[in-house]
């Protein structure tokens, strides 16, 4: 690890959810000291809460020679869904054409033991309770004293507290509805499975037998925004089943909104944001955990550069120049499905209706696209249909026998690949066929930079006059 | 014990649905009379204005479009969202819609069914009705009864026959109104489409003159179909700000989206069709060639009803058929109700579903469902014409050069061979089927599904539905003209 003249670390992270450990093992992987700063006691969380990955993720995961200790614990299924129709990806090019079912904390637990064998320092009960920024760094209060980074990173959530000290705006929608989620016990056999009522969709599911069972209700009116109480949770599932099946002892209660919001800006200084501390929206189709992986991965090694001191600092406004126009696009989307969800006639006339056209090929792939996450296109320019968007894990032969193009990626380098002699076909998920360049410039987050012929000038543009030389494969 | 005057069928109701009752039934043979409660057939306001491609397709079955097609003008009116849903490309010789208001469609209906010989009468309303096994008697305002085989009530969502026959009208609530009228402005500044926190509204002029067409969606929800001007004047008030110095109002009405549909399209003798058993918002222009299309359902049948060749069982047909058909069409217009709401997470469904709508295939799928294109009655399975309409080919037969709606101007059911001519024999049918040995070169492509087999023969139906399609050797023909046409007689039957 580098030095860092008066700074205890290099990067410090607020918040070790999925977004900080991602962020944490990108960093790592670059040779950047970074810490991880996580309020809780440990990695646990109480409650399951979201469970999910989808296709790009998974295919990020890929990229680092992870993806199987995920894919070890999880199921894998046709999850993309709009509204409430699956989204059937099982022909998507890629050698992750699917989801894959995981709740929250066995991501986390998986990507905390990854990021720990990376060498990644993960401070639990330390909470970042302010900061003050100069020149050279950032100056972070913790409960039980502080330290000095060169760059404090916000993954601390939708209250972050980064976000809001930093003095960033958060504009957005105000919630329209709310819905309560729980783990519980209860006395009586409750009626398992979805029901629709008046104010939405509701939903018993026992977790594992004997154990607890999973609630999800909405609520009439939207609720506080303080935790909500077993007896609102009561109440709630007495105005829909007329009992509440004799509900007690909850593990967890929470209650989430359709509120969307996106921070006006990713960085301010030596500060910056990603997660859910950027931009926050309803749970509907899963794109929390994935957005926050995403922009982990695009600010990683941008970031790495700066520190390592390979690149001038203007680099880092690409993070939010690629990121925030994807995300607000994810953002309306979710904003969409939400519309359509609602539980009056009308919308649901509309449901019946467009779900006669989901399952028409172009519709299907051009949705599916979007929720796997795999038809993300960064506006990098070029002429190449590949520039811009995600490499794929092509099979290929190098002068050390074959191999696929991920493992290429592992350590988190960037990438030029000679592809003169790749005969097989080249297909991108949404688009279809592609004619195969020369010569592809992959990012250390696989996106590529570039696509053409080698002697083509442009390519030196593209890798940057303070780039590290890529290493050439192929 | 008053005077009654006895007919086979009495239609409550002189709009375009029960005017086309009229039509089909006069092109039958069926003596039928249509009871109107306005003093003539002019309409106070211009109400809706067109007709999509199967409405067309239906009066040129008859011979009838010409004139409705010179009066107004074709245009690609089908939109889904904000996207339009241009079918220029659709396989039918009316691959548009037609832009012509009710008045002047209602005008034209009447002048076309004068010259069949329907029977209207105005100034009639019906005051209640009594059935028994032979009948029905209808009382009206003036005191008169009338006596008739079977009692039609095509008058209007707020429908007398229906609700006395205590036919429930179940649906969804309206959520909101939407006022609209006919005035003139001092102030023109506000003319074109607004979308505003309230819904979608507008203000244009309409054929020459200084009258303009205002519609104006109310803050609260509101009911009353007499608004006043001044509801007029507080509603423009609050969208735009100001009332443009409305004034002269020829007519102010108000419509919701309030949609139902008739639990039950018949009770014994009496019936139901088009408004009548089903109302919705006027989004999406599915209210007449709604009635339209059940008035060309029921006609033939009730026709052979009446005269006897076909069993009182086939008119429930009618329902099992056109129910669904409109129940997809309800949802339809609701679906475009819920896609015009105005706040931050419609208008993002709205972006995500014009992303889909522009795609060839939904494109299709929804225009074909707007226009009425794909409607699809359940007769079982088999080629994909069946239950579907019968496209308007240019055939061959023996008298030269015709087309396939040619062949249905009389509204009597066809037997199309298209294989050897003489293959086919319908001898017990001939006074109700008329058998048509033609050739035909071309490609057989349906709306929204494409390229389909070409069929030996079929049997088409007088609405334009296709009954059967097979070849001379199927034994099902028999059956099948047997079910739509009537049983034979004994020592008939029919050759393959």
């Amino acid at each position: 690890m580098a030095e860092h003249a008066g700074h205890d670390h290099a990067v410090a992270i607020a918040g070790g959810g999925p977004t900080g450990l991602m962020l944490a093992a990108e960093l790592a992987l670059a040779g950047v000291d970074v810490v991880v700063l996580e309020r809780r006691p440990g990695q646990d969380i109480v409650g399951s809460r979201a469970g999910g990955l989808h296709s790009r993720t998974l295919e990020i995961l890929d990229q680092r020679g992870v993806v199987d200790r995920f894919l070890a614990e999880g199921e894998t299924a046709q999850a993309a869904m709009f509204g409430l129709t699956v989204l059937d990806m099982s022909d998507f090019p890629t050698r992750h054409p699917y989801a894959l079912g995981l709740w929250q904390n066995q991501i986390e637990r998986i990507m905390a033991e990854w990021v720990i064998e990376l060498g990644v320092p993960i401070r639990y009960g330390c909470e970042a309770t302010g900061f003050t920024q100069d020149d050279d760094g950032v100056d972070v209060t913790l409960a039980g004293g502080g330290l000095r980074a060169e760059y404090l990173v916000g993954c601390d959530g939708s209250r972050s507290l980064v976000r809001k000290e930093a003095g960033i705006d958060f504009p957005g929608w105000d919630a329209s509805t709310s819905t309560l989620i729980a783990e519980v016990e209860m006395t009586e056999e409750p009626e398992y499975g979805s029901r629709h009522t008046p104010h939405g969709i509701s939903g018993l599911q026992p977790m594992a037998d004997g154990g607890p069972i999973r609630v999800i209700i909405s609520e009439g009116e939207l609720g506080p925004t303080e935790e909500p109480s077993l007896k609102e949770l009561s109440d709630a599932l007495v105005s829909v089943y007329g009992t509440d099946f004799g509900v007690h002892s909850p593990i967890w209660i929470s209650r989430f909104t359709d509120a969307t919001r996106h921070a006006a800006s990713y960085r301010e200084r030596r500060v910056l944001l990603a997660g859910d501390s950027a931009h926050i929206h309803y749970p509907t189709g899963g794109q929390g955990v994935q957005n926050g992986v995403y922009d982990a991965v695009n600010l990683g090694w941008k970031l790495a550069q700066v520190v390592n001191g390979t690149s001038p600092e203007s680099l880092l406004d690409t993070y939010q120049a690629e990121r925030h126009p994807i995300t607000a696009a994810s953002l309306r989307h979710t904003m969409a499905q939400t519309a359509l969800l609602r539980p009056d006639p009308r919308s649901e006339a509309l449901r019946a209706t467009f779900a006669e056209l989901l399952p028409m090929d172009e519709p299907r792939r051009h949705l599916a696209g979007i929720v796997s996450g795999l038809d993300i296109r960064y506006d990098l320019g070029g002429t190449h249909p590949m520039v811009g968007r995600r490499m794929p894990d092509l099979d290929i032969v190098t002068p050390d026998g074959p191999t696929r193009v991920y493992p290429l990626l592992h350590d988190a380098r960037p990438l030029e690949l000679d592809l003169t002699d790749y005969d097989g076909p080249l297909e991108l998920p949404v688009i279809g066929e592609v004619e195969v360049p020369g010569t592809v410039s992959v990012r250390p987050d696989g996106y590529v930079a570039w696509a053409g012929d080698r002697d083509d000038a442009s390519l030196t543009d593209a890798l940057g006059p303070a780039s590290p030389r890529p290493r050439r494969r192929g | 014990m008053r005077e009654t005057t006895e007919h086979a069928v009495v239609i409550v109701g002189g709009g375009p649905t029960g005017m086309m009752l009229g039509a089909e039934l006069a092109l039958a043979g069926v003596d039928a009379l249509i009871l109107e409660r306005r003093p003539d057939q002019e309409l106070d306001g211009s109400r809706a204005g067109g007709l999509h491609s199967r409405a067309i397709e239906l009066l040129d079955q008859r011979g009838a479009a010409g004139p409705f097609l010179a009066a107004g003008y074709t245009a690609q009116i089908a939109s889904f969202g904000e996207t339009k849903l241009d079918m220029s490309d659709f396989p039918t010789r009316h691959p548009y819609g037609l832009a012509l208001w009710q008045k002047h469609i209602e005008r034209l209906m009447a002048e076309w069914i004068w010259e069949l010989g329907v029977a209207v009468r105005y100034g009639q309303e019906v005051t209640g009705f009594s059935q028994d096994e032979a009948g029905v008697g209808v009382d009206l305002a003036d005191g008169s009864r009338l006596r008739a085989a079977y009692l039609i009530g095509c008058d209007g969502g707020r429908s007398a026959i229906r609700k006395g026959a205590g036919i429930d009208f179940p649906g969804a609530e309206a959520t909101k109104s939407t006022l609209v009228a006919e005035a003139e402005m001092t102030d023109k500044s506000g003319f074109g489409l607004h979308r505003g926190p309230l819904g979608v509204g507008g203000i244009g002029p309409m054929e020459g003159g200084e009258t303009l067409k205002i519609v104006v969606p109310e803050a609260r929800l509101e009911s009353g179909d007499e608004p006043t001007l001044d509801q007029l004047r507080d509603a423009l008030f609050v969208v735009h700000g100001t009332d443009y110095g409305v004034h002269s109002p020829t007519w102010i009405s108000r419509f919701t989206d309030a949609t139902r549909q008739a639990a039950s399209y018949r009770e014994g003798r009496v019936l139901l069709a088009g408004d009548a058993a089903h109302i919705h918002s006027p989004m999406g222009g599915q209210g007449i060639p709604l009635g339209m299309g059940d008035a060309v359902n029921l006609g033939w049948k009730l026709a052979q009803v009446v005269k006897g060749t076909s069993p009182a069982g086939l008119l429930d047909t009618y329902q099992a058929e056109r129910h669904p058909a409109t129940a997809r069409s309800l949802d339809y217009t609701m679906a475009l109700n819920s896609l015009s709401r105005v706040d931050p997470r419609t208008e993002a469904l709205r972006d995500t579903v014009a992303g889909v709508a522009v795609m060839e295939e939904p494109r299709k799928h929804l225009a074909a469902l707007q226009s009425g294109l794909d409607v699809h009655y359940d007769l079982g399975e088999g080629h994909p014409l069946l239950g579907r309409r019968v496209p308007d080919l240019d055939l061959i037969d023996a008298d030269g050069p015709t087309t396939v709606f040619a062949l249905l101007h009389r509204a009597r059911p066809v037997l199309l061979n298209l294989g050897a001519a003489g293959a086919f024999e319908v001898d017990e049918w001939t006074d109700r089927v008329d058998l048509v040995d033609a050739r035909y070169e071309g490609p057989w492509e349906l709306p929204a599904i494409g390229e389909v087999d070409a069929p030996g023969a079929m049997l088409i139906r007088p609405d334009g539905h296709v009954a059967w399609v097979g070849n001379r050797d199927d034994a099902s023909l028999a059956e099948a003209m047997a079910t739509w046409f009537g049983p034979v007689r004994d020592g008939e039957r029919v050759h393959g």
